[in-house]
């Protein structure tokens, strides 16, 4: 069973766009993809959403996740600017919902103190943080979380478990500032097939801080599964990597949420 | 299936991976690519790449599925003799050519001389976009990406030799192929969640050959996107082969050099 953590659908919500899920699923099956982690549509309401925005990514999210409970999880999209209404968001979602983490953005750096009480509210309900990360972007939003911004978050939060996006984003010196952190694991996601990252990571953090995720749509689901098959050789290494990562980060919540 | 689009050896700025000839043919075999055009990745550097392209070439002997490729920079006053000496001695069909990395523009003139030249030796010319994700560059090492106009006015100036384009982003890669007949172009950069079959509704598959970018990306995935049922199997054979075969057929010499 192969479980990917980094999936975004990409129509504006609340609804579900019955087609793109259909898709969704269809391409997952081909490849074997048994579960999908849903990021949600967050670049639909823009880098720095408002409440609606948000809510109405979270709605869709919540959706999809109730209508497919055996192939979907799904994360809580925050803007952590909102101050207590991104904790209600998260109340919302995830404690009252079905939903089994929490995803950020570029709304702030995760460096940053106001992504204090979105980190306080996932340790009280033991729930992780997808957080979206990228080294050296000329271009990039301001509020981008680099791997720095990262290692501070997991300095200050211990007991915060954090997927960072986008191991071929942060590269091999965007893994040594994680490496330290035993609560961060690092994703497959970003960018093209870049060749050589994952053998790094292995090596830096050991195959049991590492997940599979593709970024889907953005990148190709079987594409994605190739690279990292071409990197691990070892089967063992491989199932950790393709699930039993995965199951340990979200799974618990997920599956008795969902 | 055939890559037109690899090179051995270190390329500095990434982790590394299937340095050595011996890695990447296994590399290539196990993405079932049969035949790999191979340049220096030295050479893309070098103040002078054929050195680096003669190491090149010898060093792939005895690695059937590996044939070399040469890289030239049009801008030496050497580049159409060095390329003539080394068609004349190793079986070579392609040589790349790297603009943003020489410093120069693909539409001087004597990029087009290049391609002439190469062409009159039964050699496909290949120009490389970039070589990494652009916003992956070292921090103070950084390339822009060869502009789509002149790319374009070079296909005009070489017309109607074929032109190669690697490493094009979809946008790239779409917008060219509308705007001269005599481009043609590889998948290593273009990736979406259906990579082909959303490249193949502006592109027709006829345009299109196998590049995998490899060692810099894995061969393996560059082979993920041409299988699945999304991709036809006609199309699947064009982009692996056939297309391949038909452009370096236009581009083939009456006589080759002699191989080793």
């Amino acid at each position: 069973m192969i479980i990917d953590t980094h999936v975004h659908l990409d129509s504006p919500g609340p609804g579900v766009d019955q087609a793109e899920l259909a898709t969704l699923l269809r391409r997952a099956d081909a490849v074997a993809i048994e579960r999908l982690l849903l990021a949600g549509s967050v670049m639909q309401p823009g880098t720095h959403p408002s409440p609606e925005g948000v809510r109405a990514v979270n709605d869709q999210t919540m959706a999809a996740v109730r209508q497919e409970p055996d192939r979907l999880w799904g994360l809580c999209y925050v803007n952590p600017r909102h101050g207590q209404a991104a904790r209600e968001e998260i109340l919302r979602c995830v404690r009252d919902g079905p939903l089994c983490g929490i995803k950020l953005w570029v709304a702030a750096r995760a460096g940053d103190e106001v992504v204090d009480v979105v980190a306080e509210t996932a340790v009280e309900l033991g729930v992780a943080v997808l957080q979206h990360a990228w080294d050296h972007t000329p271009g990039s939003p301001p509020d981008q979380s680099r791997s720095t911004d990262v290692a501070e978050l997991a300095e200050r939060f211990p007991d915060l478990p954090i997927q960072m996006a986008h191991m071929n984003g942060v590269g091999c010196r965007g893994l040594n500032e994680v490496a330290g952190f035993a609560n961060v694991w690092v994703d497959t996601a970003g960018a093209q097939p870049l060749a050589g990252t994952l053998e790094y990571a292995l090596e830096r953090l050991g195959p049991g801080r590492i997940v599979f995720g593709s970024d889907y749509p953005v990148r190709e689901f079987g594409v994605k599964l190739a690279s990292v098959r071409a990197a691990v050789g070892d089967e063992s290494v491989g199932r950790a990597l393709l699930h039993d990562n995965a199951l340990a980060l979200w799974g618990k919540r997920g599956s008795t949420q969902a | 299936m055939i890559d037109l689009n690899a090179a051995v050896g270190r390329w500095p700025f990434v982790a590394g991976w299937a340095e050595r000839a011996d890695e990447l043919a296994a590399a290539m075999a196990e993405a079932g690519v049969t035949q790999a055009h191979v340049s220096a990745a030295e050479a893309v550097l070098a103040p002078d790449p054929l050195a680096a392209t003669q190491r090149v070439c010898d060093s792939l002997a005895g690695h059937e599925r590996l044939v070399p490729a040469g890289v030239a920079d049009p801008t030496l006053r050497t580049a159409e003799a060095d390329l003539r000496r080394v068609v004349s001695n190793w079986p070579v069909r392609l040589v790349k050519v790297y603009p943003g990395f020489g410093g120069y523009s693909a539409e001087d003139d004597r990029v087009a001389a290049m391609v002439q030249a190469a062409g009159a030796e039964g050699v496909l010319t290949a120009v490389v976009m970039r070589l990494e994700d652009d916003r992956n560059q070292h921090r103070v090492m950084r390339v822009e990406p060869v502009g789509g106009d002149a790319v374009t006015s070079l296909a005009a100036k070489v017309a109607p030799l074929p032109l190669l384009v690697l490493n094009g982003l979809k946008g790239e890669v779409a917008g060219l192929a509308r705007r001269a007949e005599n481009l043609f172009f590889d998948i290593a950069f273009v990736e979406s969640g259906a990579s082909l079959p959303d490249l193949l509704q502006d592109v027709p598959a006829e345009r299109l050959v196998f590049g995998s970018n490899a060692p810099l990306f894995y061969p393996q995935a560059a082979a993920a996107k041409l299988a699945g049922e999304e991709v036809g199997e006609a199309q699947r054979q064009a982009i692996a082969v056939g297309n391949i075969e038909g452009i370096l057929e236009v581009v083939r010499a009456p006589e080759r050099g002699t191989s080793r």
